[in-house]
């Protein structure tokens, strides 16, 4: 069964490399601001569809920022529970701080080395689709 | 004591300090004090001989002299201020209060005339003129404001300038109190600072402070309180003198109006080569990272040239990407708050040669660590720039075994931190230039190579308030001291 997973990101570049290196079997949806991600979530909340099993998050988003964006899905007792990644080029102590201090599951810096970032995307979303997997009888 | 008796007579006309002579109505001595011989020079022999004019009249004098002589005779019993002349020929001033002994039938039997030395006197004049003259040159000539005031403050006295300084006459200040004059933001720091102080007669305050104009500005005024006391220590009055400083303040708030533009120009260059570091990575990553990927999924379907070119694209940006790391981690260091500690640069340096241990050893280098002492340091930071150092002694190490020796030297406020290698090098034209950002001594060989590295062990140093210099060995290679206050 393939997982679910929302990536929030305005630069077509990084959409494209992340795609290249997503493992198989991810269902991938991609918005490119963040409104329209709070209005996607909003509306999969309200209608009870499947909710992604993973967001990744970038920063800097056209409108409004990943953090605020962080805040929101942390804030909401439907979405709380989905494992929320800041991916993002800024190694920056402000912005780790911040996405921690607003509850990130994680922060990833975005590889320079095009075969760490490589390394590093595989690693943390088989991370964390694995430590959320729940039993089969739950499910 | 009968005046009958002689001896008592002499005793005492001899021991009156001023000069008496009696003289008969002819002219001629007929008594002379020991005095008139001491003040005149001659002695009682050449006076008694001496027939008018006399001896110790002046040839210049004679007229005023006979003038005074006819005075008396017409009964005026006044002093009379001449020239005498010693035996030496020097005129020296006299005053003489000549008076006329009559017989019983009236004629003028002689004449007593008491002769008082007024060199001394006249030079005392002369001196207290001198001094009230240099006193009135200095007032009427000094810049400076000078005022005596009462214990409350009131003006006695302004000197005659405040009306070119404020405007004011002295009289229109004069019974004033200069308080009303004042800033109003100033007033309770003059009480504080100096009319108080000045009051216990201690050290003279000295206080810089607004004075109103007459014209409504303000001048800044730095003026010193002495306080006059009486014998007892008692502060009775104040004495002010005051400069004006207008002009040095208003330099004073250019220059730290300049200070803080520069100070935000700096932040704001900081920020900008944070921002722009920061940012430039982003499409840099994109040229670094799909280029490696055309490369690597098209390798195939590519010729040799293109998967070339492909290569070249790849060297450029990672090099690219070293110097904006650079940028970024000088930009960082510049902007970063340094916290202070007592630090033992022994430990520092050992953590220094422990991350550098790898390259220490593949290089068989030896490193002798002196005597160090306890400074206060920002330990991490500080940590950088000998990490740096001893990397760099080995990186550009010459055929000889690399050789390291660690030493400080105390001085008065001061310690030198030296790190001496036996390396290649450096041209002394290179001793300034390699501590400058994106600048190397030595050809750019490997893609690890300084470059910012020194620049920022330099910023460091300074945010430490000290300096960084090369020097030349005598034999090889060159040592880098650092300068570290013992006070930051």
């Amino acid at each position: 069964m393939s997982k679910r997973l929302l990536y929030v990101e305005d630069n077509f570049a990084d959409v494209t490399l992340f795609k290249e290196f997503l493992p198989e079997h991810i269902e991938l949806m991609v918005i490119s601001n963040g409104e329209q991600a709070q209005e996607y979530l909003g509306k999969l909340e309200k209608n009870g569809s499947l909710l992604p099993e993973l967001i990744v998050l970038d920063i800097n988003l056209p409108d409004i920022s990943g953090f605020e964006l962080l805040k929101t899905i942390k804030g909401s007792e439907a979405l709380n529970h989905i494992p929320t990644i800041m991916f993002s080029s800024s190694s920056n102590e402000r912005d780790v701080k911040n996405a921690y201090s607003h509850a990130a599951n994680g922060y990833v810096t975005k590889e320079m080395d095009i075969d760490d970032y490589s390394h590093k995307l595989k690693s943390f979303i088989r991370y964390w689709f694995k430590t959320t997997e729940l039993p089969e009888v739950i499910q | 004591m009968p005046l009958s008796n002689l001896e008592n007579f002499k005793t005492i006309f001899n021991a009156i300090s001023d000069g008496i002579s009696i003289i008969d109505p002819d002219g001629n001595h007929i008594a002379v004090n020991e005095a008139m011989t001491k003040i005149t020079g001659f002695s009682h022999e050449e006076i008694y001989a001496s027939r008018p004019p006399h001896c110790y009249w002046p040839e210049e004098e004679l007229d005023n002299i006979s003038a005074a002589f006819d005075k008396t005779l017409d009964g005026a019993s006044v002093d009379f201020e001449l020239l005498f002349k010693k035996k030496d020929g020097t005129r020296f001033p006299v005053s003489v209060y000549p008076s006329e002994i009559k017989s019983d039938d009236g004629d003028t039997k002689y004449f007593v005339a008491t002769i008082k030395d007024l060199t001394e006197h006249k030079k005392q004049q002369q001196l207290l003129n001198e001094t009230q003259f240099n006193y009135q040159v200095l007032l009427e000539n000094t810049t400076e404001l000078v005022c005596r005031h009462t214990l409350d403050g009131t003006f006695l006295f302004v000197s005659a300038n405040v009306q070119d300084l404020l405007g004011y006459s002295p009289d229109e200040l004069i019974g004033k109190n200069p308080y009303l004059y004042h800033h109003p933001d100033d007033v309770e720091r003059i009480k504080r600072e100096s009319h108080e102080i000045a009051m216990q007669n201690d050290k003279p305050p000295r206080i810089i402070y607004r004075f109103r104009k007459k014209d409504g500005t303000y001048l800044w005024l730095d003026t010193i309180t002495h306080p006059l006391a009486s014998s007892d220590g008692e502060v009775e009055q104040l004495v002010t003198v005051s400069r004006d400083v207008t002009d040095t303040k208003e330099l004073e708030f250019e220059l730290k109006r300049n200070l803080s533009d520069l100070k935000r120009s700096n932040e704001e260059l900081e920020n900008f080569a944070y921002v722009a570091s920061h940012d430039l990575k982003e499409p840099l990553r994109m040229i670094s990272g799909f280029s490696r990927l055309l490369g690597k999924k098209y390798a195939d379907s590519l010729d040799d040239v293109a998967n070339q070119y492909i290569q070249i694209i790849d060297d450029g940006a990672k090099r690219l990407e070293i110097l904006i790391s650079n940028l970024l981690s000088y930009s960082r260091t510049n902007s970063k708050e340094f916290v202070f500690e007592p630090t033992e640069l022994s430990g520092v340096i050992q953590e220094a040669l422990e991350a550098n241990r790898q390259l220490l050893d593949e290089n068989d280098a030896v490193v002798n660590v002196g005597q160090l002492p306890v400074l206060n340091l920002e330990p991490v930071q500080i940590k950088r720039v000998f990490a740096n150092l001893i990397q760099n002694a080995v990186k550009y190490r010459s055929e000889a075994k690399p050789r390291i020796d660690i030493s400080s030297k105390k001085f008065k406020d001061h310690h030198v931190i030296s790190v001496r290698d036996n390396g290649v090098g450096i041209q002394p034209k290179d001793f300034e230039r390699v501590f400058q950002i994106f600048k190397r001594s030595v050809p750019l060989e490997d893609q690890n190579g300084v470059g910012i590295g020194l620049a920022i062990c330099k910023k460091i140093v300074e945010k430490h308030q000290g300096q960084i210099w090369i020097e030349q060995n005598e034999d090889q290679g060159v040592t880098f001291n650092i300068l570290i206050p013992d006070k930051i």
